[in-house]
């Protein structure tokens, strides 16, 4: 690097208000960004690298005070400018983009109209570009994002396209006045693999075709692995590594930096033993769910099939992943088999009991059989609720004795590696990682046979997710618990599951064990899902 | 990682977060004297609140020039005490607000969870009895009913708590709808509770603490509409009491003895803003971000 730095942050502190956590959100970081390099900023949950995003752009919520230090952009200190100079920056010399592709887009306009009113809002000084010119350089844009069609994607509205799609208009809209510097927080997180795969091409185009400088803030060392140039690592608001991207990635010199790399799920395709001659706890035959909506005034009839005949079984202590993109039908076969959903077509039986005939008394019995985890650990407990309601809300219904029930909470709270005295707490004093033990915990308060993830781990930051992996894999080799276990990670499922069921619109692609789907897949969608897992060519991760 | 949260410490034990919250504390603390001058009328007043007293007529409050300690607040024109009525007459205010919204909330929360939560037929059946109401001019069915059955007491709370459901029933339904979808409902489906327990344990107890501010509200509501019916003849009977009566009976001599009306209008004013702010307070304080 050659040149001066696009932007520089010098010993920047920022105060949190006084009853937080910590003092701090960010304490003294500096760092500078090159003209046409990537930054990747990678950190866990609480780390600070949105903060210092945020900050770069001025966008600091009013509870946040930056207390010391400078930013300098193209040598000018930013935070001495007024509010105006700030706005005249904003989208044209520096532009961001969000991680949540489906609200950063005004539901009510085209995109045409949107990209347009970026050029409007801020003529360029010295390029006035006419309404031609202009219309020339937005389908210009939309081609360099690689969107399809992109003169019939001016006329239509947010909604009508993908998320993928958005994020790709959001892109150009951020590029449209070729920023000095673009600054990206979790622009994939949201999006699936295949998806995702394809905005990151996107990113190394924009480095070798333009001058811009990018930031991108992530917490997913794959990501970084394929676009980084350089590499800032974030711990609880301070840098504790800054390098080159093979360096980091390659011969961390930190200890956080080795714990993050160390803590990234590897494919683990190797053939793996299971029990013989186990007997089957749950077979699943040709389940099917369509649901039917009524829209507008005709009332037409809207059909999607979410789940098309599905056929499955599970033998005793067994841990199948079933894998596949949003919308693929994942989660409704989940809840499906919960008999959370009914299904239109099909035949489950768990312990041999036809579970789907079931109704009113004997449907609440066999429901112990079968138990959920579910994604998101901030709605899947009630905020009103003690840890020991919560725990004891399963046995109560089942009639199990209040002593019983709370000596198993409380052996299972061990279980889970959380404190006895947790019980009389209530959900909010507990991080997401801890509140996803208690789930666990809750559903495994009835014994059932069978635990159900529904993408438990997705949410969790990568070291709270190694832990609570683990955490399942011991339980279920101690307690011969069987496993399915729904997730969108294949180097997620590869760690904890034998066998594996691809899933796309619906249907099933593929199932076999591990070992034959990941390292000889048939299927060429379950091979596009491969190919498309970040960071496979870092030596590290395979 | 988009946003920010803020998640403030939680406030300890729960009454220093109700003593932190100064809004509170105040409307709480005018609340509270109104109250304990509604409950201690007798003991705070030498006069009795019926008792005319014909030669001391039209008396000023004491900071006029011809207003005399006796009778701090002055008379009105049947020389009864205006301090005494006012006491008195916060009785009849409070109680029609308090009891009128509580019935008001147990009808619009019944019919608001149903709703939320049975969806389908149900819900449509519902939403259409909650246009019904939205429909009905209150004020014009209160004079109908009041004129068939007349004023009493009892009538104008029935009255007022069968009409003022509304907004519970369009808040709880809408809170339900989205509850419902939360995981730790599926969650107690899937361990086997009940219908009636989840109700009972996973959505009542998320519902409380917007309901106290719809509660709160519907107090306000009716205490002003009652004040308004007894303005207009048909609410409290006299001689008994009330704030809006005594702005009814008060108006003939407004330009003359305009505190007749601002005594009356003043307390009014205290009261609902009182009541009002007590439930913003009361809902921040017991958010479930400041559970211990």
């Amino acid at each position: 690097m050659n040149s001066a730095p696009v932007l520089s942050v010098r010993d920047v502190s920022i105060a949190l208000p006084a009853s937080g956590e910590r003092a701090y959100a960010v304490r003294n970081i500096s760092l500078d960004v090159y003209p046409g390099e990537t930054l990747c900023i990678v950190g866990e949950s609480g780390s600070g690298k949105s903060v210092t995003a945020y900050a770069v752009m001025r966008l600091l919520p009013k509870m946040m005070r930056l207390e010391s230090g400078a930013i300098f952009f193209r040598g000018r200190n930013i935070l001495n400018l007024s509010m105006a100079d700030v706005r005249a920056l904003r989208g044209n010399a520096v532009s961001m983009i969000f991680q949540e592709p489906m609200t950063a887009l005004n539901p009510s306009f085209t995109i045409g109209n949107q990209l347009r009113e970026m050029y409007s809002r801020r003529p360029k000084p010295g390029d006035p570009k006419g309404p031609p010119q202009r219309a020339a350089s937005i389908l210009e844009l939309l081609e360099m994002v690689r969107l399809p069609d992109p003169a019939r994607l001016l006329g239509a509205y947010p909604h009508q396209l993908s998320g993928g799609q958005r994020q790709r208009v959001m892109i150009a809209m951020a590029m449209a006045l070729q920023p000095a510097l673009l600054i990206a927080d979790e622009p994939t997180t949201s999006l699936d693999v295949t998806t995702q795969a394809r905005i990151l091409d996107i990113f190394r185009d924009l480095r070798e075709n333009n001058d811009t400088a990018i930031i991108f803030v992530t917490h997913d060392f794959g990501v970084v692995a394929e676009i980084a140039e350089r590499i800032v690592v974030m711990e609880k608001g301070a840098i504790v590594e800054t390098g080159t991207a093979g360096q980091v990635l390659n011969t961390p010199r930190h200890a956080y930096t080795r714990k993050l790399i160390a803590a990234i799920p590897r494919m683990r395709a190797e053939k793996k033993a299971l029990a013989p001659g186990a007997g089957t706890v749950l077979k699943a035959d040709g389940i099917g769910k369509t649901f039917y909506t009524r829209r507008g005034l005709t009332r037409r009839l809207y059909t999607v099939a979410a789940v098309k005949d599905v056929s499955f079984h599970l033998k005793k202590s067994e841990a199948l992943a079933i894998v596949g993109e949003s919308g693929s039908g994942k989660t409704t076969l989940a809840r499906c088999l919960m008999r959370l959903l009914e299904t239109d077509a099909g035949t489950l039986k768990i312990n041999g009991v036809d579970f789907m005939a079931l109704r009113g008394d004997s449907l609440v019995r066999h429901r112990r059989a079968i138990q959920i985890v579910f994604q998101d650990p901030y709605s899947s407990l009630n905020p009103r609720k003690t840890i020991r309601d919560t725990l004891l809300q399963g046995p109560a219904n089942f009639g199990v004795p209040g002593p019983q029930a709370l000596a198993r909470a409380r052996q299972l709270l061990r279980t889970v590696q959380l404190d006895e005295n947790a019980l009389n707490r209530y959900p909010n004093q507990f991080s997401g990682g801890q509140r996803q033990r208690i789930c666990i915990a809750r559903a495994l308060m009835l014994s059932p046979d069978i635990l159900v993830a529904d993408e438990a781990v997705s949410a969790l930051d990568v070291s709270v997710q190694s832990e609570v992996l683990k955490l399942l894999d011991d339980i279920r080799n101690r307690t011969g618990l069987t496993l399915l276990f729904v997730t969108h990670d294949l180097r997620v499922a590869s760690q904890v599951c034998d066998r594996v069921l691809v899933m796309k619109d619906g249907g099933v692609v593929e199932h076999g064990p591990v070992s034959e789907v990941f390292n000889a897949p048939r299927h060429p969608y379950t091979q596009t899902l491969l190919a498309a897992i970040p960071g496979r060519h870092w030596r590290s991760l395979s | 990682m988009g946003g920010f949260t803020s998640h403030a410490g939680a406030p300890g034990k729960s009454f220093r977060g109700f003593l932190s919250h100064h809004g509170l504390v105040v409307s709480g603390g005018i609340l509270g004297l109104i109250f304990i001058g509604a409950v201690f009328a007798p003991l705070l007043s030498a006069y009795d609140p019926y008792t005319q007293d014909l030669a001391n007529r039209h008396i000023p409050p004491v900071w006029y020039e011809r207003g005399t300690w006796e009778h701090f607040l002055g008379t009105d024109a049947l020389g009864r005490d205006y301090w005494t009525r006012l006491l008195y007459g916060a009785r009849a205010s409070l109680f029609i607000g308090f009891v009128s919204a509580t019935i008001a909330g147990l009808l619009g929360v019944a019919l608001g969870v149903s709703a939320g939560y049975f969806g389908g037929r149900v819900d449509a059946a519902i939403t259409f009895l909650i246009n019904l109401r939205l429909s009905l001019p209150v004020i014009l069915v209160a004079l109908a009913v009041v004129a068939l059955f007349s004023g009493t007491f009892l009538v104008i709370v029935v009255l007022l708590g069968c009409l003022l459901w509304d907004r519970y029933a369009v808040v709880t339904r809408t809170l339900t709808k989205q509850l419902k979808e939360k995981e730790f409902i599926a969650s107690s489906v899937a361990l086997g509770s009940s219908r009636t327990g989840i109700i009972a344990k996973d959505i009542l107890p998320n519902l409380a603490n917007h309901l106290i501010v719809v509660w709160t509200l519907e107090i306000a509501h009716a205490i002003l509409l009652e004040a308004a019916l007894s303005f207009l003849g048909l609410g409290v009977q006299p001689p008994t009491p009330s704030w809006g009566l005594m702005v009814s009976e008060g108006k003939d001599l407004l330009f003359f003895e305009g505190w007749l009306i601002a005594i009356p209008g003043c307390a009014l004013f205290l009261l609902v803003l009182s009541i009002n702010l007590v439930g913003d307070g009361i809902r921040d304080v017991t958010a479930p971000e400041n559970l211990t």
